[in-house]
């Protein structure tokens, strides 16, 4: 267990060294860079001492390998670098977006379990019922809907029967209730979109438990319904449900690049595409890292909270 | 025995059909939706109206009518035609991204499992990195990179979606290494190439089938999805990303009906794929029933 567990805690900075040099060497071995962009959106035809002069301030002039390990000791300094277009350092960005970026996701995962379990019990329970029929589509129709077409029809509903306006962003802890009136349906989006595979796992799994001796032992000995699925069902269903948190946390991140955009909450998902559109290397490249890191310890959480809950697990 | 068979009438002949509806309804649906998108992809005329580049073939943003029944854009064009056309940009992008990538994949995966070892490590190191990340941000960054274009769309869920699948692949060609056929092969001195193409591969090809149909789904997904984010083709090109994303920047102007049938669309698209997908992993592979292999990485 222990050595299964520095296995892993190692291999993590490994991958995310090996995912720098994959983005990095993406960045600058592709033709087109930031001083391209640039003179391309000011539509002037660059001059070739002024080109230089620019990639010359940037560092862009040098050898990749050596671009790298300047980037690197920075970042073992935690240091990320500055942004190409605005005048602000990457953790700048990072501390300004990422709370409102998490605060959706948080509210997305609340409402992913607060949906996707108690249906899934609920779709077990009645098995081949209407019940079942109606719930399971609802969740291969979440599955099947991508999360800006739910994040449309959304908006279509809000806009057609209530004539919403998006109001401007306003921080949670500037004010509670404004902030929760705009986030709260992009959370809506992302809870429907995660609550899908979680309510198909909880099915599956209730299904599997229910059929078990012990679940007739504890009806036959008259204990109610209720605490037979909640006390003795539910409590083992429960635990392979927890390795698909990995996969919601990435369907969370996806999701939210997109409700992000669609309702205007300038989170890191919107971050993100702008900087792709700005070919703003520093940020895209930190931004993608800093993903990367959240599913790698994410991945991670989820494998020691298996085998701590459930003994039988033994990593060798 | 063949006049015989002739004389049957036609709901005997076509009773196989009936079973399978019996057997598997939701997979006979996928696969009625699947032919119905690729009927339209490869001849769109059959049902638009009406050239979808075609600007002004009727009013602005005008209601749904008869002319139009799904209205039209803020240019006049007919958003029929449009929903239609965008058929054709989803099924060939996603059928074709998902062909290269999983058998990329495949071939990956058998090199890497058979040979293990450094190759192996170093392999699976780099399928590491590419888990990492979510398979939309992965395409956004590469698509940052490049001109949109159709082959750079293909490329990139191409490898994106080849990452997921390499794993899976690789598992199953381990467990074929194990058994005892390969061994008697290698033993009366079968060559590598062949042991892998004749022994290993016909192993893997149900997987190989499954894991495609399961991804399609997804594949579509993520087209849309980055045609939306409008890192896709050209804007004026009929995608149903595309197609979504105009019609929800103009749903404050006017026109709420405009962003609804590319979204059904897609919807029902995905949808088919997914339930034809799940059928036939059921029937080619049972044993991965309710294991959580589905390809799709959103």
């Amino acid at each position: 267990m222990t050595r299964y567990l520095m296995q892993r805690l190692l291999l993590m900075p490994v991958t995310l060294l090996l995912l720098s040099m994959l983005i990095f060497g993406m960045l600058r071995t592709i033709p087109g860079d930031v001083v391209d962009f640039l003179f391309d959106e000011a539509g002037t035809s660059a001059e070739a001492t002024l080109e230089h002069k620019i990639r010359a301030e940037y560092g862009l002039d040098r050898a990749i390998h050596i671009q790298y390990w300047d980037w690197l000791s920075h970042v073992v300094q935690g240091e990320f670098g500055h942004s190409f277009r605005y005048n602000k350092s990457a953790t700048d960005v990072l501390k300004e977006r990422f709370p409102r970026s998490l605060q959706l996701m948080v509210m997305g995962i609340i409402g992913a379990v607060g949906i996707g379990i108690p249906l899934g019990i609920l779709s077990a329970r009645h098995a081949d019922s209407w019940i079942d029929h109606v719930t399971r589509v609802f969740a291969i129709g979440g599955l099947s809907t991508p999360s800006f077409v739910v994040a449309a029809v959304v908006l279509v509903i809000l806009i057609a029967l209530f004539d919403w306006i998006p109001p401007n962003f306003v921080s949670f802890t500037s004010d509670p209730i404004e902030n929760l009136k705009i986030t709260i349906f992009p959370a809506i989006v992302l809870a429907y979109v995660a609550a899908a595979p979680l309510m198909r796992l909880t099915r599956s799994q209730m299904l599997e438990v229910l059929s078990q001796d012990y679940i007739r032992t504890a009806r036959a000995k008259g204990l109610s319904e209720r605490v037979v699925l909640v006390r003795h069902a539910l409590k083992n269903a429960m635990l392979p449900i927890i390795t698909v948190i990995g996969l919601l946390v990435e369907r969370l991140i996806s999701g939210s690049v997109i409700v992000e955009l669609v309702f205007g909450v300038p989170g890191m998902g919107a971050a993100l595409v702008d900087a792709v559109g700005n070919r703003d290397y520093p940020i895209l490249q930190f931004l993608v890292i800093v993903i990367g890191t959240v599913i790698l310890a994410a991945n991670l959480l989820v494998d020691l909270a298996y085998a701590w809950l459930d003994p039988r697990v033994r990593y060798t | 025995m063949t006049n015989e068979y002739l004389r049957k009438p036609l709901r005997s002949k076509l009773s196989p059909l009936f079973n399978l509806i019996r057997a598997k309804p939701l997979g006979a649906f996928g696969a009625l939706v699947v032919i119905i998108m690729i009927v339209l992809a490869i001849w769109p005329t059959l049902v638009s109206p009406a050239d979808p580049y075609k600007t002004f073939v009727g009013p602005r943003l005008s209601a749904p009518s008869v002319d139009h029944p799904f209205g039209t854009d803020g240019l006049g064009r007919d958003i029929l035609s449009r929903t239609v056309y965008g058929a054709r940009f989803s099924v060939y992008i996603g059928l074709t991204s998902v062909l290269i990538g999983i058998t990329g994949a495949l071939i990956i995966a058998v090199i890497s499992g058979y040979y293990g070892a450094l190759l192996d490590l170093l392999l699976q190191r780099i399928v590491d990195t590419l888990l990492a990340v979510p398979g939309l941000v992965l395409a956004l960054f590469v698509l940052a990179l490049f001109k949109p274009s159709p082959e750079t769309m293909i490329l990139t869920l191409a490898v994106v979606f080849m990452a997921p699948s390499i794993r899976t692949i690789r598992a199953a060609v381990l467990s074929v290494k194990q058994m005892p056929y390969i061994e008697s092969a290698r033993a009366i001195g079968a060559s590598t190439p062949r042991i892998l193409i004749r022994h290993i591969v016909p192993q893997i090809m149900a997987l190989y089938m499954v894991l495609i149909s399961l991804t399609i789904g997804g594949a579509i997904i993520a087209e849309t999805s980055l045609s939306f984010l409008g890192l896709g083709l050209s804007p004026d090109d009929p995608t149903w990303g595309n197609l979504v994303q105009k019609g929800t920047r103009d749903l404050f102007l006017v026109g709420v009906w405009q962003p609804i049938p590319p979204a059904i669309a897609i919807a029902l698209c995905v949808f088919g794929f997914n339930l034809l997908g799940d059928a036939l992993r059921d029937v080619l592979d049972p044993r991965l029933r309710g294991s959580g292999v589905r390809g799709i990485r959103r």
